[in-house]
C-alpha cells in the first residue's frame, strides 16, 4: 500500500502522541502516584507503537514497545517508577522526537540506534522479573506475560501470517480488550488483471471494520505484485465474521474467502474470562467515545482553509463595492438587502476566522520539558506558570511562535533568575517562577513571558551599548531608558558576560524581534531590577481582514489598522512643540511625538497651507503613543490585506495593500514602522 | 546563461514588442503573463526611482515600474495616456508591471536574427540587453524582463 497519503495523518497524531507522553512523564516527575497518568501515557505509546508498526518505521515501534514494557511494570506495581526511569523516558521521547522530525523532512525515519535506550529500558525490567510472578489478584496483570506466551504459541499455530513480536502483543491484547481477532486468507480469481489493485481494495475494505495487524506476503510485496493469487491478512476488529463475510462479498474477482478466527480466549483460566467479558463490556464504551469525538471534528487540510479565506476576502470587497455605490441608499428594499449582506459576510468572515483558530497550547505543550532541562542544566529551581493557554490564534501564527517563545524562556532561566543561593541571599523563594500567559486584547493577542529574576541593569545596558559602539556615550545617557532597553533586541546584543550552553551568545532578542515583526506583531520589554522581566508579544488575530480606518493624506489615501489606535484628536496646530526636530504634543500628561504622515510618506507637493486645526490620529506601540497628522478622515472599514509582494518588499512603513470599493487602491501603513 | 535548445526550438521563440519614446524594445514572452491598458496607478513611498506604484489588476496588487528610468538611457519620465500599455511580467509567481508607451507586436524572432555583440550599451545596463535585432523596418532592442527587474540590488 501507498503509505504517503497517511503519512500526514501519522506525523499529526503522532506528534499529538509524543507531546502526550512528555506531558505526563513530567506531570508523573511530580507525582509518581497517579495510576491514571500512567495508563494515559501507556496508551498514547500504545497508539505510536501501532502506528510506526503500519508505517514500516520499525525503530519508533520497538523503542515504543520497550518503553511499553516498562510502563506496563509500573502499572502494576511491580516497578518503582524513578527519576532514573523518568529520565531514560523522557530520554526515549527526544528520540522519537528526532525520529518523527525525520519522516516529516525525509519521510524515513533515519539510521539512529536506540539499542542503548532499549537496553536501559529493559535492565529495569529486568531487575523486577528476578522476583517471582506472585499470583495474586491483581487487575488484569495476572500471569499476563504467561498467557501472552501461549496466546502467542496459538496465533503462530492458526495463522499462516509471519508476526514479529509487536504484532502478537497487538493481538493478545486486542484479545483482551474484547476485540476478534481473524486470520483470513483470500483467493484471487486466477484471470485476475491488477492484482495488487484487487488486494489493496480488500485491504481498503477491512480497514473499515478495524485494524490490519499483518498480512502475508508483506504489503509492500503485495503492493508490488510480489505474491501467486492468494495472500493472508490477519484483521483486528470489533466487528464478528459476518460482517467480514459481507464486507468481502462485495469485493469482485475474490475466488475464495477463508476466515478462520484466531481465539485468545478458550486457553485462558476461567478468571480470564470474567475479566475479558468486563472488558467487552467497557470497551464498547469507549469505542462510542471515540467515535462521536470523531464525529464532530475533522482534519482539514490548511490550504483549503486558506482559499476559503481568500473566497471570504473576495466576498467582502464585493460587498465594499456594492456599498460604495451611492445609488442603493434610495432603494427601502435594496438597503435593506445590502445590509444583511454586510452581516452576513461578517459572521461568514468570523466563523472561517475561527476555524482556523487554534489554542496556543499546542506550543504551550512543550515548554515544561524545556524548562525541566534548562533547570537541571542551570542547577537552579524553576517553576513554570501558564495562564491562558486555550486562547485561540490563527493557525498560521501559531506555526511561527515556537521559535521566539524558546528564545525568551531561555533567556529568562539564563539571564533572568538567579541562582538558588543567590535568591535565598536576596530574600526571595528558592524557586524562580516563569510566567507564560496568553490573552486577547482587542483584535491582538498578547503573549507574556515573565520571570520573578534579577531584571535588566539600565546602567550595565547603557555601557554595553556604548562598548559595542551602537551609541555614543554622550547620547546614551540622554536616551530615556525605554529607548535604551529597545537596543538589547539588537543583533549581537548580549549583557551576559558569559556565553553559555544556553544563551549569550548574543543571537536570540533579535531572532525574536524579527520574527515577531514578520508576523505584524510587536515586542516590548519592563524590567525592574530584583523585580524581574517581562516580554510582551503582541500579534494580530488574524493575518489577512482586519478592521481599518481609512484616512486622506493629501489626495491618497491610506488605512490604518484600528486595533492601533488609541483616539482620534483635533488639535491647535500651535499646541504641537518643537525639541530640537521633534515635534511633540501633551497627550494625557505626557509629551508625545508627532508624526506627519504628508512628510513621511512624501506625497507630492501641494499649496494648501496648514490649517489651525489638525486631525491627528493618537496610535500606540506597545505602550508608547504617537501623533500622526492626518489630513482627512474617510471612514472606517473591514479590510482585505493583500500583499505588496517581493518586489516592494523594502518598503517598511506599509505592511500590504487592500482593494477599496471603488477598485482603487489605499496602503495599510504599518504602525511599527511608520512610529 | 547558455541556451542550448536545437534549432528548432529557436525559431518558436516569440517575443513582445514594445515603444518607449521612439525606440523599440523586445522580451520574450515567456515570462509576459498579459497586456493591460491603463489602469489608475497608486504611488507607493519608496526610494527605488523606478518604481511608480501599484495597480489594481483583477483584485490582486500588483506593483508597477518605469523600464525609461531603468534602461538609464532616455531622460522623459513615462506617462500614461490611451495608448499605454502595461505589461505584466510573472517571474517565478512575482508579478510586476513594466508600462510601456505603446505595444506593437508580438512576433518571432529567430535567435540568429539577434545580433549580440553591439557595443551601444553603457556598462551597467548590459546585464538585461541581449542584443538587437532587425525586424521589418525598426531595430528592436531585445531585453531580459528577469536581469530588467530582478538582478540589480
Amino acid at each position: 500500500m501507498d503509505n504517503s497519503n497517511y503519512l500526514s495523518l501519522f506525523l499529526e497524531e503522532s506528534k499529538e502522541n509524543l507531546e502526550n507522553i512528555s506531558r505526563n512523564l513530567l506531570l508523573l516527575e511530580k507525582d509518581s502516584q497517579d495510576a491514571s497518568i500512567i495508563d494515559d501515557i501507556f496508551r498514547s505509546a500504545h497508539t505510536l507503537k501501532g502506528m510506526a508498526s503500519t508505517m514500516g518505521f520499525n525503530a519508533m515501534a520497538s523503542l515504543t514497545h520497550s518503553m511499553e514494557n516498562v510502563l506496563d511494570e509500573v502499572r502494576k506495581n511491580k516497578l518503582f517508577l524513578s527519576p532514573a526511569i523518568i529520565d531514560l523516558l523522557l530520554q526515549c521521547y527526544d528520540f522519537l522526537d528526532l525520529c518523527l522530525q525525520d519522516v516529516e523532512l525525509t519521510g524515513s525515519e533515519g539510521e539512529r540506534d536506540a539499542s542503548e535506550l532499549k537496553q536501559g529500558l529493559l535492565s529495569f525490567i529486568s531487575d523486577t522479573q528476578a522476583e517471582p510472578v506472585q499470583e495474586k489478584e491483581d487487575k488484569k496483570g495476572q500471569a499476563k506475560a504467561k498467557d501472552k506466551q501461549e496466546e502467542a504459541q496459538i496465533v503462530e499455530h492458526i495463522s499462516d501470517v509471519d508476526l514479529d513480536v509487536y504484532q502478537k502483543d497487538i493481538i493478545s491484547e486486542s484479545g483482551q480488550q474484547g476485540f476478534n481477532t481473524f486470520n483470513i486468507k483470500i483467493q484471487l480469481v486466477s484471470d485476475c488483471l491488477l492484482k495488487s489493485a484487487r488486494a489493496y481494495i480488500v485491504f481498503r475494505e477491512l480497514e473499515t471494520l478495524g485494524e490490519i495487524v499483518a498480512s502475508n506476503p508483506s504489503a509492500e510485496d503485495i503492493e508490488e505484485e510480489q505474491f501467486g493469487n492468494t495472500f493472508s491478512v490477519i484483521l483486528v476488529t470489533t466487528s464478528d465474521v459476518e460482517a467480514v463475510k459481507h464486507v468481502l462479498d462485495l469485493v469482485t474477482e475474490l475466488e475464495s474467502v477463508e476466515i478462520t478466527q484466531i481465539s485468545t480466549e478458550t486457553e485462558k483460566p476461567v478468571v480470564n474470562d470474567i475479566e475479558v467479558g468486563k472488558h467487552q463490556k467497557a470497551s464498547p464504551q469507549k469505542k462510542t467515545t471515540t467515535s462521536s469525538k470523531l464525529g464532530k471534528s475533522i482534519r482539514v487540510d490548511i490550504d483549503r482553509l486558506d482559499s476559503l479565506m481568500n473566497l471570504v476576502s473576495e466576498l467582502i470587497i464585493v460587498k465594499n463595492r456594492i456599498q460604495s455605490e451611492n445609488s442603493y441608499e434610495q432603494d427601502k428594499n435594496l438597503l435593506e438587502s445590502v445590509e444583511y449582506l454586510g452581516r452576513v459576510t461578517t459572521d461568514l468572515h468570523e466563523t472561517v476566522m475561527k476555524v482556523r483558530m487554534v489554542p496556543v497550547e499546542i506550543v504551550f505543550n512543550r515548554f515544561p520539558r524545556i524548562i525541566r532541562d534548562l533547570a537541571k542544566e542551570t542547577h537552579k529551581s524553576v517553576e513554570l506558570i501558564t495562564e491562558g493557554s486555550n486562547t485561540e490564534v490563527d493557525r498560521s501564527i501559531i506555526d511561527e511562535l515556537s521559535e521566539p517563545l524558546i528564545h525568551l524562556i531561555r533567556n529568562s532561566i539564563d539571564h533572568g533568575l538567579e541562582t538558588k543561593e543567590e535568591r535565598i541571599k536576596n530574600g526571595k523563594p528558592e524557586t524562580g517562577y516563569i510566567y507564560l500567559r496568553a490573552y486577547h486584547e482587542g483584535n491582538n493577542v498578547v503573549i507574556e513571558v515573565e520571570d520573578d529574576g534579577q531584571g535588566l541593569d539600565i546602567d550595565k545596558i547603557r555601557e554595553k551599548i556604548v562598548k559595542l559602539d551602537l551609541a555614543s556615550e554622550e547620547t546614551i545617557k540622554e536616551t530615556d531608558d525605554n529607548q535604551v532597553m529597545s537596543f538589547i533586541f539588537e543583533p549581537g546584543f548580549t549583557t551576559s558576560d558569559a556565553v553559555t550552553n544556553i544563551s549569550g551568545r548574543g543571537v536570540g532578542l533579535d531572532v525574536v524581534k524579527t520574527k515577531i515583526e514578520a508576523l505584524g506583531g510587536i515586542v516590548d520589554i519592563s524590567t525592574g531590577k530584583s523585580k524581574g522581566t517581562k516580554f510582551t508579544i503582541r500579534l494580530p488575530l488574524t493575518l489577512s481582514i482586519i478592521k481599518a480606518l481609512l484616512v486622506k493624506v493629501s489626495d491618497e489615501k491610506y488605512a490604518l489598522p484600528l486595533g492601533s489606535i488609541a483616539e482620534i484628536l483635533e488639535v491647535e496646530s500651535e499646541q504641537i512643540n518643537k525639541l530640537k526636530e521633534q515635534e511633540l504634543i501633551q497627550y494625557r500628561g505626557q509629551l508625545i511625538p508627532v508624526i506627519r504622515l504628508k512628510k513621511l510618506l512624501k506625497t507630492p507637493e501641494d499649496n494648501i497651507r496648514e490649517p489651525d486645526r489638525l486631525i491627528m490620529v493618537i496610535v500606540k506601540k506597545g505602550e508608547r503613543h504617537f501623533g500622526l497628522v492626518i489630513d482627512d478622515l474617510v471612514g472606517q472599514q473591514e479590510i482585505v490585506i493583500k500583499s505588496l509582494g517581493e518586489y516592494l518588499a523594502d518598503i517598511q512603513i506599509v505592511s500590504g495593500a487592500t482593494i477599496l470599493g471603488d477598485g482603487s487602491i489605499a496602503l495599510i501603513l504599518d504602525i511599527n514602522h511608520v512610529a | 546563461m547558455t541556451l542550448d535548445y536545437d534549432m528548432e526550438a529557436y525559431k518558436d521563440v516569440q517575443y513582445i514588442v514594445f515603444r518607449l519614446d521612439d525606440e523599440y524594445f523586445g522580451a520574450s514572452v515567456k515570462h509576459v503573463e498579459s497586456i493591460e491598458r491603463f489602469s489608475p496607478i497608486t504611488r507607493v513611498p519608496t526610494d527605488k526611482e523606478s518604481t511608480i506604484g501599484v495597480i489594481n489588476l483583477r483584485g490582486e496588487v500588483i506593483p508597477v515600474v518605469d523600464p525609461k528610468k531603468m534602461l538609464g538611457i532616455l531622460d522623459s519620465q513615462s506617462k500614461q495616456n490611451s495608448k499605454s500599455r502595461i505589461i505584466i511580467t510573472d517571474i517565478s509567481g512575482n508579478k510586476v508591471g513594466i508600462l510601456a508607451d505603446s505595444a506593437v507586436e508580438v512576433c518571432e524572432i529567430d535567435k540568429k536574427m539577434i545580433q549580440e555583440n553591439i557595443k551601444m550599451l553603457k556598462g551597467k545596463n548590459k546585464d538585461f540587453f541581449k542584443g538587437v535585432a532587425q525586424i521589418k523596418d525598426r531595430y528592436v532592442m531585445i531585453i531580459d524582463f528577469e536581469q530588467l527587474l530582478w538582478s540589480e540590488s
